[in-house]
This record gives structure tokens, C-alpha cells and sequence, in this order.
């Protein structure tokens, strides 16, 4: 026994139906390019079957269609691999941090061939050689003399340029603790939202993938880690503490510590263990490499500074003067000419003996401290070389490690463009398939409407 | 594999930029000429050319020492050329002097002849080069010999036995000079045995004038071991003059080879450049015409 107007109702679903779906595919193709957009789509299932199980058993032929419904908006998502993807994003903020870092680093330390600190201790050496063959010529000494104050300003300026890149990273530092606090306090808000939205029965599709892009970007920062909790709620950890809990999100501080750089501390004061992402590159970079390669420049100029001095002050200046200092200072960073060599180039002790203004005995023998081994197994040039060699495999190698994870990275992208981006051709052809569907049912509509008023018009006319 | 319309672009982009890197990396090693820019380049060439440069660098100044000892140990050779001569001189004059048959006037001239090359000893013996005496050891700045009284004026050397060393060779010096005392044997500095040289031309002088040929006859042998040291110290600056020739030619080859060396570390082979400049700019244009001709096509340009 059917009804009249169930057939109405079944096309009138069929039209509403259709009309959802093609929202869908319209918000699609709206968000074809926009970033961390994942497409949309409406899932269709057959309504209810009249008549229910139980009532009017027997009586009919068996169940009628009742027409279809939209069961939800569904959003393409993979967690596995967002899970990945948010993992090599941390790897990638490490080793991107660090690459960069050693770049700048490798300009500062390894410049050049020709101006670089081994070069200027080369003519260093060359202008003790060419005092030790002209010990009475004034003007050469004062040659020797400037080629001093090169050599030490160079010293200095490396580690002022050093000590700026660490404080540069401060900088940053401070600024990334700032945005990981903002996108916190947003990934909290968005956690309370998800789950309003979701108590309601709805998908909050646009708000998954906001919280998607910001728990990628935390990931990228400070190597966030996430936990998706039975009730679809997101907790993010750093270090083993939690940054974000359902509604709750902890701030993070970067106040000054007591080596003059900033600290990333918890709001009670104890540190942030960070072992991934972006932060955790800088902060290698900021206490580690660059104190190391600071250090060994220390070792080059205190080496430098104590063996010069040491044959210096044994010598004879051209007025006689013995006991002199040629270097002043104690590392890299406070290495100058002495102010006593300063103030009269005939200070400088080239000879031997007094009274010898001929004698360039001891000029010869500081300059061929060039061959002595003075740091570790190394001669002062052979330890600065080391030096930039060192500082030029790390920067390859971070170069090679950020390259390999940016391109893993990128795989996995590829991955997930593949099964969430927007494909124009399959949206068209969707919109053909909505569009005939809708047609159909609107068709259907007509034709229902046709056949009840002929029962009305012309069983009604008689 | 489903390809979406973002992929296509993000992926064009991705290559067009490999691409780009490329060329500008070529383009940079053409321009400067050098394969490694920076150590991260390259780390184990960097290293390597760097240390050849410092090794050139030393011996760029090892070779400056060997040509300026050079030249001090030839002009020095001169100069003991000249001294050479001037005791040949007196040797000779020693001889005529020796004969018994001498006129009335010749002591005196002959004498007087003697004077003169003391005279000329002195100045020789305070030749100066630069400004620095060179027959003064270290103290090249005092003149190391004069008449200090008169007459007869003893020459008194003030200079010291210091040495010239200039170093040609890692650990390797060369002296470039040779000290007044040992040259006029001032104060039996090569020769305890003998009189300086100005106390024996003196003798002669004092002999000649008081007529004692038997006297002067004796002189020539003292004159002999002069001249005979005066010409062992100028074969052995020759001595010098030759190894320093040696270690030029040395310093020469090393030099040669430490830069090709060090070009191979660094430089960058210029025709493989350019064709590897040529093959990515092919790459790029073939990567950028792809994309106009299929970038802008989706399903939407046949339906209607």
C-alpha cells in the first residue's frame, strides 16, 4: 500500500541532497589554493526505508526507498601520516635552523682566501721576516706594526660577528617563544570549539584544519609532539610537558639567564627540554657550536699572544728598550698590539742583544714561531685551518641533512596533496555528476506532480 | 597516484627552482673562476687549498730572502773584489820596494802610495749599503773603522762579530754578510798570528820609508796570508751566491707546483662550467615551456 506523496518527498531529498553535495564541491574549488586546506565531501546515504521494522509487518510488498541523505561533510585526513608529516616537520625546523646558522657562520669564520685570519697571520709572519733582514729600517717596522693591528682587529671582529650571531639568535628566540604561545593559546581555543562543534553532531572541518597547520607549525618551531585523546581532543607536549591540554594551554617564557642569552623556561621557571625543531637547532648553534669554534679561536690568540711575548720581551728594540710586550691582551676577543709598540715602533725587539741595531736574530725567531706547534699537535696557521675546515664540513653536512629532510619532507607533502588537495577536473566532473542528479530529481519532481494532478484534474472533473 | 592541481604548480616550482640554484651556482664558479666559493663547498679542497696558500705565501717570502741575500752577497763579492786588489796593490808595491837599487825618491813615493790604499781600506772597509755599514756585524749603524789618532793612526774596528742571518728554508739561514774583523783580521780575529791588515800596510809604510828591504821582503809573506784570506772569504761568499742559486730554483719549482696544486683543489675547470650552464639552461627552458603548454589546462576548457 503506498502514499501519494511519499515519491515527492523522496525527489524533494534527492534535490536537497544533491544541492548539499554540490556545496561541497563549490567550498572545493573556492579553496583549491588555499594552504592546509583539505577537501570537503558530502556523504551520501539511502534515508530510512518505509516501512520501519516491526510496524505494518506483512501487510505490504516490502520496504520503499524514502530518498537520501547527506550523513555528513566528510574531510580527508589520514592521522598516520599528518602524524609523520608533523614529525619530519620538526626534523626539518632543526636542521634548516642549523644549516642557516652555519652559513652565516662559515661567512664570519671562513671568509675568504686572501682576507682571511690565515692569511693575515701569514703576512704576519712575512712582515717578522722582513724586519729580521732590515732590523734599523723604521718604515718596516712600521709595516710590521700595521700588519699587527690587522691581525688582532681581525681576531676581535670574528668573535664581536660570533658574539652577534649568538645574540641575533636571541633575538629569535625570544620572538618564536612569543608565536608558540599565540598558536598554544589558539590550538586550546580551537580544541574547545572541535569539541562544541562535535557534541552538536556536526564536523568542524575548517577548524581541524586550522588546528593542522598550527600543530605543524609547532611541530616546525619546538618539535611539538601530539596525542589524540579518546575523545577526538588534541594534546600537545614539549619536552614531556604539556603545552596544550583540551581547553588549556601553558605558556612558555624566554627570560634573560645568567650567560647573558635567553632561556626557554616554563612559566615556573624550569627549562623547556627541547630536542626538535627550529629552537632546538638555534639553541645548538647559540651554546654549543659557536662557543666551541669561540673557544678554539681563544687557543689560536692566547697561543699567539704567550709565545710572541715570550721571544719579544727576551729581544732588544733598535733604542734598546728589552722586556717588552708585543701582543697585548689574553684571548680572540681582547688581542691588540702592545702600547708600548704602539707608541714607538723602535720598541720592537728584532734583536738579539743591545747596541746590535743590525741584529734582526730576534725578529727571525718570532717569525718562525709561524712553524711552531703550539695548539694541541698544530702550528697556529694549521689550527686555524682546522678551524674553517671544520666549520665548512658542518656547514656542508647541515646543509646535506636539511636538504634530505626538506626533501623527505616534501614526499610526504606530495603524499598528502595527493589525498587531500583539491583536483579541479575531479571537482568538474562531480559538479556534472550533482548537477544530472539534481536535474533528475527535479525531473522526477515534474513527473510526480504531473501524475497527481491528473488524478486531481481529471478523476476530479467527472 | 591522484595529482592534484596544487601539485602540479607546487611541483613546476620546486624544479624551476633546483634549476635555477644550479645555474647560479655555475654561473658563480664561471665568473670567480673557482670551483669552491666556500669551505662548505667543498670542505677537504678548501682545507687543502688553504694550507697550499699559506705554504706559498712562505715560500713567495723565502724566495723575496734568497734574492735579497743575493744581492747583498754580490755586492759584498765586489767589494772584496776591490780589497782584493788593493792588497795586490801593496804586494806589488812591497816587491819594488824590496829591490836594494831604489833611487833616492822612491821610499817616499812608494810610501806615500801605501797611504793611499790604507786610505782606501778604511773607506772600503766602511761601505755602506742602505745606510747600514756592511762590514759593522750588527752594529751596521756605527761606522766600525777609523784612524783614532794621529800619526801614526792605529785603525780601531768598533763593530761586533754579529752575523747576517736571512733564513732561505724552513729552519735553513744563509749569513749575508762578513764582519770587518774577521775580513781585516782586526785584532787576530781569523789569524792570532797575523797583524790587521791596516797594521801591516803601516809596517810596510814605516819600512819603506826607512829603507829596510830586508824588512819589506818579510812583509810580502803577511801580505800573501792577507790577500790569500781576503780571496778564501770571496770563494766562499761565491760558495754562497750559488747555493742561494740553488735555492731559488728550488723555491722555483715548489712554487710552481704548490699553485697548480692548489689550482686543481679550487679552480674550477671552466669548459665543464660552461656546458654544464648550457645543459640546465636547456633543462629550464624545456621545464618552463612544459608548464605554459600543459599549465593552464583543466577539464573546464572543454566543457561548455
Amino acid at each position: 500500500m503506498s502514499w501519494t506523496f511519499l515519491g515527492l518527498q523522496t525527489a524533494l531529498s534527492g534535490i536537497l541532497a544533491q544541492q548539499r553535495a554540490m556545496d561541497a564541491t563549490a567550498h572545493n574549488i573556492a579553496n583549491a589554493q588555499t594552504p592546509g586546506y583539505r577537501r570537503q565531501e558530502a556523504v551520501l546515504t539511502a534515508d530510512r526505508p518505509w516501512p520501519p521494522p516491526g510496524q505494518l509487518a506483512g501487510i505490504g510488498m516490502g520496504q520503499y526507498g524514502t530518498g537520501v541523505q547527506v550523513a555528513t561533510v566528510r574531510r580527508a585526513q589520514d592521522q598516520f601520516l599528518d602524524l609523520h608529516a608533523r614529525l619530519l616537520d620538526a626534523q626539518l625546523g632543526a636542521y634548516s635552523a642549523t644549516s642557516d646558522t652555519l652559513h652565516e657562520v662559515e661567512g664570519i669564520v671562513a671568509q675568504q682566501s686572501g682576507s682571511d685570519l690565515g692569511t693575515l697571520l701569514d703576512q704576519f709572519w712575512n712582515g717578522w721576516q722582513e724586519v729580521s733582514i732590515h732590523p734599523e729600517d723604521t718604515a718596516i717596522r712600521v709595516t710590521l706594526r700595521e700588519q699587527a693591528l690587522t691581525l688582532t682587529s681581525a681576531f676581535r671582529d670574528t668573535v664581536t660577528r660570533l658574539r652577534d650571531s649568538q645574540a641575533g639568535i636571541d633575538r629569535v628566540i625570544e620572538g618564536r617563544v612569543q608565536e608558540i604561545n599565540n598558536m598554544a593559546a589558539e590550538v586550546a581555543q580551537l580544541n574547545g570549539q572541535i569539541t562544541a562543534v562535535r557534541a552538536e553532531g556536526n564536523q568542524p572541518n575548517d577548524l581541524l584544519d586550522r588546528r593542522d597547520n598550527l600543530l605543524s607549525q609547532l611541530s616546525k618551531t619546538v618539535g611539538a609532539t601530539t596525542l589524540i585523546t579518546t575523545d577526538g581532543n588534541i594534546i600537545v607536549n614539549v619536552g614531556g610537558r604539556p603545552l596544550v591540554e583540551g581547553v588549556e594551554s601553558f605558556a612558555m617564557q624566554s627570560p634573560l639567564g645568567a650567560g647573558g642569552h635567553v632561556d626557554v623556561q616554563w612559566a615556573d621557571g624550569t627549562a623547556v627540554n627541547i630536542s626538535n625543531g627550529e629552537l632546538a637547532g638555534l639553541l645548538q648553534a647559540r651554546d654549543s657550536t659557536i662557543p666551541d669554534y669561540l673557544a678554539q679561536l681563544d687557543a689560536i690568540a692566547s697561543g699567539l699572544i704567550n709565545r710572541v711575548n715570550a721571544l719579544h720581551q727576551a729581544g732588544y728594540g733598535l733604542n734598546n728598550s728589552t722586556g717588552v710586550s708585543f701582543l697585548a691582551g689574553t684571548s680572540a676577543a681582547d688581542i691588540s698590539v702592545d702600547p708600548a709598540i704602539l707608541a714607538d715602533p723602535q720598541a720592537i725587539a728584532a734583536a738579539t742583544a743591545p747596541d746590535a741595531p743590525g741584529d734582526g736574530g730576534n725578529a727571525l725567531a718570532i717569525a718562525r714561531v709561524r712553524d711552531e706547534i703550539l695548539v694541541g699537535s698544530q702550528t697556529l696557521g694549521q689550527a686555524f685551518r682546522t678551524l674553517v675546515s671544520q666549520v665548512g664540513s658542518a656547514a656542508a653536512g647541515a646543509k646535506v641533512r636539511a636538504e634530505s629532510a626538506d626533501f623527505a619532507r616534501q614526499q610526504v607533502n606530495e603524499q598528502q596533496q595527493s589525498l587531500y588537495g583539491v583536483s579541479l577536473d575531479e571537482e568538474m566532473t562531480n559538479m556534472l555528476q550533482f548537477q544530472h542528479a539534481y536535474n533528475a530529481s527535479a525531473r522526477v519532481l515534474t513527473t510526480l506532480d504531473e501524475m497527481v494532478k491528473t488524478i486531481i484534474e481529471q478523476m476530479g472533473a467527472r | 597516484m591522484r595529482v592534484t592541481t596544487s601539485m602540479i604548480a607546487g611541483n613546476l616550482i620546486a624544479r624551476l627552482a633546483q634549476t635555477t640554484e644550479r645555474i647560479y651556482q655555475l654561473q658563480g664558479q664561471i665568473a670567480s673562476g673557482k670551483r669552491v666559493l666556500r669551505p662548505s663547498d667543498d670542505p677537504t679542497a678548501a682545507a687543502r687549498a688553504r694550507s697550499l696558500h699559506s705554504d706559498l705565501a712562505q715560500i713567495g717570502r723565502y724566495a723575496d730572502n734568497v734574492s735579497y741575500a743575493t744581492n747583498l752577497l754580490q755586492d759584498l763579492d765586489g767589494t772584496l773584489s776591490a780589497i782584493a786588489n788593493v792588497v795586490r796593490d801593496a804586494r806589488d808595491i812591497a816587491v819594488q820596494a824590496a829591490n836594494p837599487t831604489l833611487t833616492q825618491n822612491q821610499p817616499v813615493a812608494l810610501a806615500a802610495q801605501v797611504d793611499q790604499l790604507i786610505g782606501r781600506l778604511v773607506s772600503l772597509g766602511n761601505t755602506q749599503r742602505d745606510g747600514r755599514y756592511i762590514f759593522a756585524g750588527h752594529r751596521t749603524l756605527t761606522q766600525p773603522f777609523a784612524a783614532s789618532g794621529s800619526p801614526p793612526p792605529p785603525i780601531a774596528y768598533s763593530g761586533d762579530s754579529g752575523q747576517m742571518q736571512i733564513e732561505v728554508a724552513q729552519g735553513e739561514t744563509v749569513v749575508a754578510n762578513i764582519t770587518g774583523d774577521t775580513l781585516f783580521n782586526a785584532g787576530g780575529a781569523a789569524n792570532p798570528a797575523l797583524d790587521d791588515l791596516f797594521t801591516t800596510l803601516t809596517h810596510l809604510r814605516d819600512e819603506i820609508l826607512a829603507g829596510d828591504a830586508n824588512a819589506v821582503s818579510a812583509r810580502l809573506a803577511d801580505l800573501d796570508a792577507h790577500l790569500s784570506r781576503v780571496l778564501e772569504l770571496r770563494a766562499e761568499v761565491g760558495g754562497r751566491v750559488n747555493r742561494l742559486q740553488l735555492s731559488a730554483d728550488r723555491l722555483d719549482n715548489m712554487r710552481i707546483s704548490l699553485s697548480e696544486m692548489a689550482s686543481k683543489a679550487e679552480d674550477a675547470d671552466l669548459a665543464r662550467a660552461v656546458v654544464d650552464l648550457q645543459t640546465q639552461q636547456n633543462i629550464y627552458q624545456a621545464t618552463a615551456a612544459s608548464a605554459a603548454q600543459i599549465g593552464q589546462l583543466t577539464l573546464l576548457d572543454f566543457l561548455r
